[in-house]
């Protein structure tokens, strides 16, 4: 490596095993991203309030059978939501760590699932509806919804294609340089 | 050519670290530790406190590491952020208090004594633990890193004309003290 003096100078330093230790156990703690107390709560919080409204969509749905079947859907739909996003907050409790790869791109799909399903119903439902004027708000408050979702999702995937790319040219770039650097040694030889 | 692919990896390397590849931040941890952790001893941290510093380091790393533009720009942001987390620590705030008198830069015709006038990495490593703190750090950061003044004057975030002069002063500083050991040697 061209910082062959750096190495060297850095081993003369005499290390402590046990505050080395300590100091490994703290990074580890650090890299796995451990949720902290905060954030466990704001984790739990979310992932209860979510079984709470799962639980009241379920009971409206059950306790109106009057209701046409595409409010049934509706209700059961977004309960089905509300229990996904507790399964998601339980499971990152259960770990107790943060997947900066996995955690924000579920959340994203989640999001994204969810705001199709909230628009579509909304634009089935309109024609149906007998104040024209309410279900027009209902599915303009649906398209920003959708479009929130979607910028958000689509920002996710750019980045994460950028760098995937950056990524692959990268690693060509480092497999040529391997590779002229072999045909030098073998010119040289 | 080496130099080349080196430089490819350690971009590779940060643009793993920025898409959340665990491997890749444990890699650059056992990459840069060592040295990080040679040059927060350099800034009279105490041992237990250069890893106190270290872990802090390693935190804002984390925490910084997608807003890092240009990856081959890595060691001296590094650096950056261990002198930034270790001035914000009470006892090097202290030990800055030291302030040397900065010297005019020296002239192009000064001789410059480069990296390879000082024999013996023991040396270096003694000369300094004698040298002032301003001379230390800018010392350090020459030899762990072979760093340009351009790469110092951004982690000392001083212009690059106290960055020469520094160097050059620290090295005369450094050639003294280990010149004066010798003798001491000699006549022991």
């Amino acid at each position: 490596m061209k910082h062959d003096l750096g190495d060297r100078l850095s081993e003369l330093e005499p290390l402590n095993p046990d505050f080395r230790a300590k100091y490994a156990q703290s990074l580890k703690d650090i890299f796995e991203r451990k949720l902290s107390w905060t954030m466990k709560v704001f984790v739990g919080s979310v992932g209860t309030a979510s079984i709470g409204i799962a639980i009241f969509l379920a009971s409206v749905a059950l306790a109106h059978p009057e209701l046409p079947a595409l409010a049934h859907l509706g209700l059961a739909g977004s309960a089905v939501f509300s229990l996904a996003w507790a399964v998601l907050c339980g499971w990152t409790l259960r770990k107790g760590t943060w997947f900066g790869k996995i955690q924000p791109a579920l959340a994203c799909a989640l999001a994204w699932i969810f705001a199709v399903f909230l628009e579509t119903l909304f634009l089935v439902l309109a024609p149906l509806a007998p104040d024209p004027y309410l279900w027009t708000v209902a599915i303009l408050a649906g398209m920003v919804i959708l479009l929130g979702a979607g910028f958000q999702l689509i920002g996710t995937r750019v980045q994460n294609t950028e760098l995937a790319m950056r990524e692959s040219f990268l690693r060509m770039e480092y497999r040529l340089a391997e590779l002229a650097e072999a045909l030098a040694k073998y010119q040289q030889k | 050519m080496a130099e080349d692919k080196d430089l490819i990896y350690q971009e590779l390397l940060v643009l793993r670290c920025q898409r959340g590849d665990r491997d890749a931040l444990q890699e650059l941890v056992v990459t840069w530790e060592r040295r990080l952790f040679y040059f927060l001893r350099r800034l009279g941290n105490e041992e237990q406190d250069a890893w106190d510093l270290l872990q802090q380091t390693w935190l804002k790393v984390l925490r910084g590491i997608s807003t890092l533009r240009d990856p081959r720009q890595l060691a001296p942001w590094l650096y950056c952020i261990a002198r930034n987390t270790a001035i914000s620590h009470g006892q090097m705030r202290s030990l800055h208090r030291e302030k040397l008198e900065e010297l005019p830069p020296p002239s192009d015709t000064e001789d410059d004594p480069g990296p390879r006038n000082f024999d013996g990495v023991e040396q270096i490593h003694f000369g300094l633990l004698q040298l002032a703190l301003p001379h230390r750090e800018v010392l350090t950061l020459y030899f762990l890193e072979s760093m340009t003044i351009e790469q110092i004057a951004q982690v000392l975030e001083v212009p690059h004309g106290t960055v020469k002069s520094r160097l050059y002063y620290a090295k005369r500083a450094l050639r003294n003290i280990l010149t004066k050991e010798d003798q001491r040697d000699n006549e022991a």
